[in-house]
This record gives C-alpha cells, sequence and structure tokens, in this order.
C-alpha cells in the first residue's frame, strides 16, 4: 500500500512536474465554478498577446453531476488540475504524456487514446478544438487548444490541459470507486470517501430537491446586474464583475439542475451572460493594451 | 526517369470521422494537380492514421519539362499595313508583352490566320514542381472544422507535427506549412514511445513504418484487422458481431495498430433495454458488442479495440470494464430515477419545453397533434382512442433524465417508459416509431398508429416552420432538417398506401395553429415546396423529367394517384404509345388554341356530317363511358391504352376534313368535339408537357 500514489501524492506529482516546466503555481480560485477554465487566471490569461505559464488545482462544481454518492466515479463537486500555457508549445503533447509517466502510468502497457472532443463554453464565449484524453476507455484530460476566449480570437493561441484527478487516481490505485480512493496515508489510510463523502449526498440532496428556484433565480439576476453595475463605473472594476458573473453562472447551474428551465429561457440566461462576459473580456483587453502588455517583457 | 514520390504529414490526432475523407481529398487534389501539370505516373496511393496523412506516387514521370505559354496577337490581315510592316495594333500587343516582331510567328487557326508568340515561362525542376503540388493539394484539402496552434497563420484540422517529402532517396528539402522537410517517420506514439525512423527510400513506405515503428498505415488493412480479431473473438465465446460501418471506420481512424481484447460486464446490466446498452457500449464508448450465436440476443461480452498491442492487457480490459460498469450505473440511476414517475405524468412539463420560437410549448404542440391524429384516422383506420392516447404520451420522454442524458434515444426511452407503465405494445411502438424516418433509408413506421402519429407530427412540424419563417432550404443548408421532414411524409403515404390529400393535410394542420396570420401563403409555399419534393424524388428514381411535369402540373395532389399515374405514363413511354397519343394530342390542342370562339357545351349530332366525324364521335361516347370506369379504378395504363383508339381515327380526320366550314355552327360543333377528347387526355396528365 505504502507504494501506491495517494490523491495528496497526484497533486504534488503535477505541481511539481509543471513547475519544471516553468509553470507559477498558483492556488485555486476561492469561488465556487464549474471548471478550471473559470479561474480567473485561465480567462483572463488566455485574451491578449502576454504570455502566461500557470498550473493550479482547482475544486469544480456541475450540480446536475450529482448521484447521492451513488455512482463510482461521478460527483457534483471534484477535483481539476490545471495548466494554462500560452504560446502554445510545438511539443506540449509530448510534455503532456511525460506528467503521465512522471505519475508512473506506463505508456506502454495501458491504452492512452487521444479522442476527438472540441470545447466549447457557451457563457465564457470560448471554444477551442483538442480531445479527452482517454485511459483504458476512461477520460483522464481535457486537452485544448484555444481558439476563442471572451469573444476574441485567441492570438497567440493557448493550451490548456485539464486532468481529472479523481480519475486519474481511479486508475493509479487500481480502485473501482471514487469514494476508495486513498487520499493519504501519513496518519490512517484516510480515504476521498471518509472526507468528502457526506458533502456529496447532502449536496446531491441540496441541488436536486431542496435548493429554491426563486432564492437562485433572484441570486442569479442580482449577481448579473451587479456585474453589469461595476463594469459600467467610470474606472471599470473588471475582477469583481467577473466574480459576480461566476456567482451568477453558479446559480444558473443550479436552476438547471433542477431542470426549471425551458429551452428559451435556458438559451436567454446564457446569451445574458455571455454579452456581460464579453464586455468584461473587452474591457480587461483595453486595459491591459493601456498598460502596452507589461507581461510581454518576458517573452 | 520513372521515380517514387512520398509525402507523409505527420500530425497531432486528427478528428477520426473525418479521417479517410481528408486523406482521400489530399489524394484527390494531388491527382488533378498533377493532371494540370502534365505530369505521369502509374499509381497514386493514399495512407492514413489518427497521426499522419500520406501520398505515395509510384512510377512517377520525373523528366524535366519546359512550360510554354502561347499568347495571341491580331489576325495576320490586321496586323500588317499594305507595305508590310506591323499596325499600330500590332506594335501595342508586342509592346506589351515586350517583344519584337521577330520573336512572333504565324499561324492558322480556324478559318484565320493570326500572329502568335510563345513563351517559355520555367523549366522547372520535378521538385519544385511537387512542393507546388504538394502545398496546392494539402491545401485545398476538405476539413470540418480548422484550427490554428502557433504564431503562424497556417490553419489546419489539427497541429502539424512533421513533414516527410522524398523523390527516391532524396529528401526534397524545403519549408511547407511552417515545417522544415526530413526523411525521419514517427512511429507508434507508445509502442515505439514516438521514434524517428530514418526512411531511405520512398519505397520503404509504408513497409518500414510497420516493421521499425510499429505502425499500420494502410487504412484498409486496419480496418481488416479491426474486422477479423472481432470476428474471431466473439466467435470464441459463442457470439457474433453486427458492427455498423461508421462504427468500424471511426475506430480504424483512432488506431495505429488495433487490437481487440475480450471484456464482459456484469450480468446484471444486461436488464437495461438494448438501445441503451447498445448507445453505451457502441457511442459512447467505441467498443462492439457480442450478440449470442443462438439466442441472438445481446450478451453480457464486448470487444475492445485496443490502440497499443500491450504485453499485459489484463489492465486495459479490467479498467475498460470499471468504465462501462461506471457509465451502465449512470443510465440505471436515470433509469429508475424516471420510472417513479408514469410516462403521461411528464405531460406537464412539457408545458417548459419551447418547441419553436412563438409556436408554442412541446405541451402545444402535441395537443394539435392530438387534434391531427384524429382527423388522419379516417384515412389510415388507425384505432382512434390508441392514436390520441399515443400522441398524448409521444414527447413525454423529452423531458425525462434519460433522454436529457441520452438525446439520441428520444422516442426509445418513450417506447420502454410506456411498456413499463402498462401500455400496450402498439402505443409503446407509435411513441419510438413517430420519428421514423429519422434519415435517407431509415424504417417507416410499421403500424397504423406509428404512422399517423409520424404524419401528424411532421407536418405539424413542416407548417410551424413555415409559418414562422424557418423554411430556407438555399445551398445545401437544411438546418430544421425540412427536407427530410418532406419526404418523410411523402414516403409514408406512398409505402403505407394512405389516400389522403396533401392539401387537405396541409389545410387542416394550418387550421389547427390558432395563431398563425397568413395562412393562404403558407398553403401556397408549403404545396409548392412538396411539389419539388415529389419532383426531385421521381427523377432520382429515374423518371423522365417531362412526364413527372405532365402529372404534377394537374394541380392533383393525392399522391398515391401521382404514383400511379407517373407509373402508368413510364409504362407506355417505352412502347411509342406515348409518343402517338401526345402526337395527336398536339394536334387537336393546337387546332384548339388558334380558333377563339365560344365553343358549345355538348356536341351536337344533327350537326355531324362526314364519315370521320360519325366515327369519332361514336368512338367519343363509348371511349367516354369506360374512361369514367376506369378512373373510378384508378388504371390509368388502361385510359391511356383507350386514348390509343384515337389515334387512327383522328389521324384520318385530320386528313380528309376540314375543320374550317362555310356553316359556322358545323365548325364550332367539330372543335367542341376535339375539345372533348382534349379533355379526356386531361384527366391522365398535362400533355402540353410531353413536347
Amino acid at each position: 500500500m505504502n507504494n501506491v500514489k495517494t490523491f495528496y501524492q497526484i497533486i504534488t506529482i503535477l505541481k511539481q512536474y509543471w513547475h519544471n516546466q516553468n509553470c507559477i503555481i498558483i492556488q485555486p480560485l476561492d469561488l465556487p465554478i464549474g471548471a478550471g477554465t473559470f479561474h480567473h487566471k485561465t480567462f483572463f490569461g488566455t485574451i491578449g498577446p502576454e504570455p502566461i505559464s500557470i498550473a493550479y488545482v482547482q475544486a469544480s462544481r456541475r450540480p446536475s453531476d450529482g448521484r447521492y454518492g451513488k455512482n463510482p466515479n461521478r460527483l457534483q463537486h471534484y477535483y481539476q488540475f490545471q495548466v494554462i500555457i500560452k504560446p502554445s508549445l510545438d511539443d506540449i503533447q509530448d510534455i503532456y504524456l511525460k506528467s503521465l509517466q512522471a505519475l508512473d502510468i506506463n505508456l506502454q502497457t495501458n491504452d492512452i487514446r487521444f479522442i476527438e472532443d472540441n470545447w466549447e463554453n457557451p457563457t465564457l464565449g470560448a471554444s477551442g478544438q483538442g480531445w479527452e484524453v482517454w485511459i483504458n476507455g476512461m477520460e483522464i484530460t481535457q486537452f485544448t487548444y484555444f481558439q476563442q476566449m471572451g469573444g476574441f480570437n485567441c492570438d497567440p493561441i493557448s493550451t490548456e490541459i485539464t486532468y481529472g484527478l479523481e480519475r486519474i487516481a481511479l486508475h493509479i490505485q487500481n480502485k473501482n470507486n471514487i469514494y476508495d480512493i486513498l487520499w493519504d496515508n501519513n496518519q490512517k489510510n484516510i480515504t476521498y470517501g471518509d472526507l468528502f463523502f457526506q458533502n456529496e449526498l447532502e449536496h446531491s440532496i441540496y441541488n436536486f430537491k431542496h435548493s429554491n428556484i426563486d432564492i437562485c433565480s433572484n441570486l442569479f439576476t442580482i449577481h448579473i446586474q451587479e456585474a453589469e453595475k461595476i463594469l459600467h463605473l467610470p474606472v471599470p472594476l473588471i475582477f469583481p464583475a467577473y466574480e459576480h458573473v461566476l456567482h451568477g453562472i453558479h446559480y444558473f447551474n443550479l436552476l438547471d439542475a433542477k431542470k426549471n428551465f425551458s429551452t428559451t429561457e435556458r438559451q436567454k440566461h446564457i446569451l445574458n451572460i455571455r454579452s456581460i462576459i464579453k464586455k468584461i473580456a473587452q474591457a480587461y483587453y483595453i486595459f491591459r493594451k493601456k498598460l502596452n502588455f507589461p507581461l510581454l517583457r518576458y517573452n | 526517369m520513372n521515380k517514387t514520390f512520398l509525402i507523409e504529414i505527420g500530425t497531432e490526432e486528427l478528428p477520426p470521422k473525418a479521417l479517410k475523407k481528408i486523406a482521400k481529398s489530399f489524394q484527390t487534389n494531388m491527382i488533378e494537380s498533377l493532371k494540370k501539370n502534365h505530369i505521369q505516373y502509374k499509381k497514386i496511393l493514399w495512407f492514413a492514421t489518427p497521426r499522419r496523412i500520406a501520398i505515395k506516387i509510384e512510377k512517377l514521370n520525373t523528366t524535366t519539362q519546359i512550360i510554354k505559354k502561347k499568347y495571341k496577337g491580331p489576325s495576320t490581315v490586321n496586323a500588317f499595313d499594305y507595305l508590310g510592316n506591323p499596325t499600330q495594333s500590332t506594335k501595342y500587343w508586342m509592346k506589351k508583352l515586350g517583344i519584337t516582331i521577330n520573336q512572333t510567328f504565324k499561324k492558322q487557326e480556324k478559318e484565320k490566320e493570326w500572329l502568335f508568340y510563345e513563351k517559355v515561362i520555367d523549366n522547372q525542376t520535378i521538385e519544385k514542381q511537387l512542393i507546388d503540388i504538394s502545398i496546392f493539394s494539402f491545401k485545398h484539402i476538405y476539413v470540418p472544422t480548422f484550427m490554428k496552434w502557433n504564431t503562424t497563420n497556417i490553419q489546419f484540422s489539427r497541429p502539424i507535427r512533421n513533414i516527410v517529402m522524398l523523390l527516391d532517396n532524396e529528401v526534397i528539402h524545403t519549408k511547407i506549412l511552417g515545417i522544415y522537410t526530413n526523411r525521419l517517420l514517427r512511429g507508434h506514439i507508445f509502442m515505439k514511445s514516438n521514434i524517428k525512423i530514418n526512411i531511405l527510400h520512398a519505397n520503404e513506405y509504408p513497409k518500414i513504418l510497420l516493421k521499425f515503428g510499429k505502425v499500420i498505415a494502410d487504412y484498409n488493412v486496419r480496418k481488416n484487422k479491426i474486422l477479423q480479431e472481432s470476428k474471431n473473438i466473439a466467435n470464441s465465446v459463442g457470439g457474433y458481431v453486427k458492427i455498423r460501418d461508421p462504427l468500424l471506420e471511426e475506430i480504424t481512424s483512432l488506431t495505429e495498430w488495433p487490437t481487440a481484447l475480450l471484456g464482459n460486464f456484469t450480468q446484471n446490466f444486461l436488464k437495461l433495454p438494448d438501445e441503451i446498452l447498445i448507445y453505451i457500449i457502441e457511442n459512447q464508448q467505441k467498443y462492439f458488442t457480442i450478440y449470442d450465436q443462438k439466442s441472438n440476443k445481446i450478451t453480457n461480452n464486448f470487444i475492445i479495440i485496443s490502440n497499443i498491442k500491450s504485453q499485459d492487457p489484463t489492465n486495459i480490459i479490467l479498467d475498460n470494464i470499471k468504465v462501462l460498469h461506471s457509465r451502465f450505473s449512470d443510465a440505471e440511476f436515470f433509469f429508475k430515477k424516471d420510472q417513479k414517475i408514469p410516462l403521461k405524468k411528464y405531460q406537464p412539463l412539457l408545458k417548459k419545453v419551447i418547441f419553436q420560437d412563438s409556436l408554442g410549448s412541446l405541451f402545444d404542440k402535441t395537443n394539435r397533434i392530438k387534434k391531427l391524429v384524429a382527423w388522419i384516422t379516417q384515412f389510415t383506420h388507425a384505432n382512434l382512442n390508441d392514436c390520441i392516447k399515443s400522441a398524448h404520451l409521444c414527447k413525454c420522454d423529452l423531458v425525462t433524465n434519460m433522454v436529457f442524458e441520452f438525446p439520441k434515444l428520444q422516442g426509445i426511452v418513450g417506447m420502454y417508459y410506456a411498456l413499463y407503465n402498462g401500455e400496450s405494445q402498439d402505443i409503446a411502438i407509435a411513441i419510438k416509431e413517430h420519428y421514423f424516418p429519422r434519415f435517407s433509408k431509415d424504417n417507416i413506421p410499421i403500424n397504423p398508429i406509428s404512422y399517423s402519429l409520424a404524419l401528424a407530427d411532421k407536418i405539424d412540424t413542416l407548417i410551424g416552420l413555415f409559418a414562422i419563417g424557418k423554411n430556407s432550404t438555399s445551398g445545401d443548408k437544411d438546418p430544421f432538417s425540412l427536407r427530410r421532414l418532406t419526404i418523410g411524409i411523402i414516403q409514408i403515404i406512398l409505402k403505407k398506401n394512405i389516400p389522403i390529400d396533401l392539401s387537405e393535410l396541409i389545410m387542416q394542420s394550418l387550421n389547427i395553429f390558432n395563431n398563425i396570420k397568413n395562412k393562404r401563403e403558407i398553403f401556397k409555399n408549403i404545396k409548392t415546396f412538396f411539389l419539388e419534393k415529389i419532383y426531385f424524388m421521381y427523377i432520382q428514381q429515374k423518371y423522365t423529367p417531362n412526364i413527372i411535369k405532365s402529372i404534377l402540373s394537374c394541380q392533383n395532389t393525392q399522391l398515391i394517384d401521382i404514383d400511379l399515374r407517373i407509373k402508368s405514363m413510364f409504362n407506355i413511354y417505352n412502347q411509342n404509345t406515348l409518343q402517338s397519343l401526345v402526337k395527336i394530342y398536339k394536334r387537336v390542342s393546337n387546332i384548339l388554341i388558334l380558333s377563339k370562339e365560344p365553343l358549345y357545351t355538348k356536341i351536337n349530332f344533327e350537326l355531324i356530317q362526314e364519315k370521320e366525324e360519325h366515327i369519332i364521335f361514336e368512338l367519343l361516347k363509348i371511349i367516354e363511358e369506360k374512361i369514367k370506369h376506369l378512373l373510378f379504378q384508378k388504371d390509368y395504363t388502361s385510359i391511356l391504352f383507350e386514348l390509343y383508339n384515337f389515334y387512327e381515327p383522328i389521324c384520318n380526320f385530320f386528313k380528309n376534313i376540314k375543320i374550317h366550314n362555310d356553316n359556322y355552327s358545323i365548325k364550332i360543333n367539330r372543335l367542341t368535339m376535339l375539345n372533348n377528347i382534349k379533355h379526356l387526355f386531361h384527366r391522365v396528365a398535362d400533355f402540353s408537357r410531353l413536347y
């Protein structure tokens, strides 16, 4: 049991690996978001010409994916390891595969595949071309060359690599169920289930049964309005506006989990979010341009 | 000299559903471009794997070619004045080309002699030509989606990382698509850790890749390997595989060294409906299902096509099983959750789902279908109550968790839930089949409830889309599948022999909508749209355009009737009968067009004088009577043969009798008789469209 990599070690190895690849290791965003992509470092970092190489663990929430703790590999709250690099590197695929080797994943005895998956997030005005990376039939990574963010054509292109940490742990530790994943072995053998099962169960119940539609709906509107307001100040508050939109998206996702939308309403909300996201992206771009894109000095 | 040319473009993993098209389009462009450049060769081959596309040209003629371009000047008559000096226009032409008169020559072309100049543009080396041809062919490849991956502005389906270009044993050195060409092929990314293989001669491709790189570059070889190994594995467990070609192609495009492995899942999951199992096994996980040889049922065995041959495949198999279990348990979760509520209880939820813009919700649509299907049953003789019940249920599954998760299973999920709720087999099947036919060559709904419901649903959608102006099908685009819907309706009516009038059907459906304004215009547009589709359907079945037009222009919208008429006309078409009919019709019709006088409503027997007239008059009476009966039986072939009886008499009539007579009444009477004959022709088709 001692030579099996724990969840903690998987994170540590990835951080170390990408640190050695010249990435800055930062901390997660302290807000409920659906994926590592929503972290402001990724969102803003991919806009404009300035370089970025950053990696972090991000807790992610997808209310509709809750399964009351019953599904062996689906959760409404889980962890992603996110790498964002701009400009994209010619040997980025190779660097990625070496990160799997760093985790002791044997590339010769496992079936690793790049399955086409062109990613798109309508709320972020983002799209990219890339793959799901499968290991023996299980998706463990999303690998994307961003083409658009916040409605801007990416130039230069960023590569985003998002590891599904639980899925990787399932494979490495050879477990059938997420809740059996060994998180750490320093005291006792603490599992993912020990730490998070109750959380998962209660949130599933809340998301599907007890979340209040009116409250969520109001909170959605309030956050979007607030974002609009502070974005239109004489000196726009870009980051706080962005965070309010993230809050808004979370409430949108909660409403979606209850399937409380008609198709048009849903579309209306998405368009609403997208239009303000575009304005935020624009404000950010103009702001950085005024500063003469200071990070270009590292090129 | 004959040499072998090889170009291999190494990429990151290409989209599997487009791979074959990409490679073949590269080949097609090469063929065209070689032809344009007058380069001869014996054979051109294409290769494709997820990480490369390649073209190999064998016995390519590498003799350096001189390319000449010919410029045509004025005709010699106009080129020189009477002293034999160049005229102004000749001087202007020479100045433009920067040449002297000595560089020109005279040549006869058609009737005239012209002044010409021939310029040797370039005696390009074959290497240069091949580079240009390759770039041209690559840039014109059909690609479904484009992307950028670096700071060059080059775009392709996926990043390009390597280019090998060889003419026999020489690298054609250049930089194309942002890459310096070389002779290093990349081996299998995992089995050979992406090693670089030195290819010494273009002839070695693809063998060297197989030997040292563990890559089967030949697409069809891989495809057959997958098929053969899968059959063998299925056979070894007493089963067989039914492999859909698109899935086989996809897997061929996902692997460089496909290896089939046997997996099996927990028997318990076989309780899930077959379609759901298959959907997860094949569409989501890209495995093959194994069926039992004896019972023909789905077994819990399945085939994984791995991209590597592993020393120890146990782990690959166990992991794949694990994933499949998790997918199945997700489906099971939805299944159980959905079934806590009977299907019909989902109906109020349809109010929240908007069908299309201003056309109300799916709940509203359901109500419209109910009304329409009730009307349709008088033609299909389907059980009215069952039809209404299935209309009530047919959209309910759209708001279940299962269809939310697996949208492609709409209808199928509804069918299972209906059965679970104890609905009859017919109703359950109708829920599934009312979406049929979903694509060309798809099944037509089987039972009367199914096709009644399918007609109602489709016509309602079609009318709705026309009403909100989403009826544009310009070019190749058909975003709302109007064409498919329309052809679906036509196919159902014809194949199920439903004596329904299309115009009435459209009208009936239009009247059920209560918020559509310009109904008359929409009716007209839809009818025209239908007639166009009917026309093209028969054209595709190789019927003569004129015949189809002659029938369709009769304003008849009984599809079965149209079908019978077109087929009858076509029957006699090949026997020259039709030509004779057209001939007499034309003569009759032309005479009638010339005379502008009002005709009588009835033929006046008293005014008939000549023998030829008498014959026709008697014949007309008999044939009219016969045709009346034959029309009732819709026996158009016999009607046409009856009309053919007019051939001789009418020929005699025109030969021996002048229509014009001093007695005006006699003339009008004759014209009236001819007009009656013309009308008889029109009972079948508008013959004027046939000449």
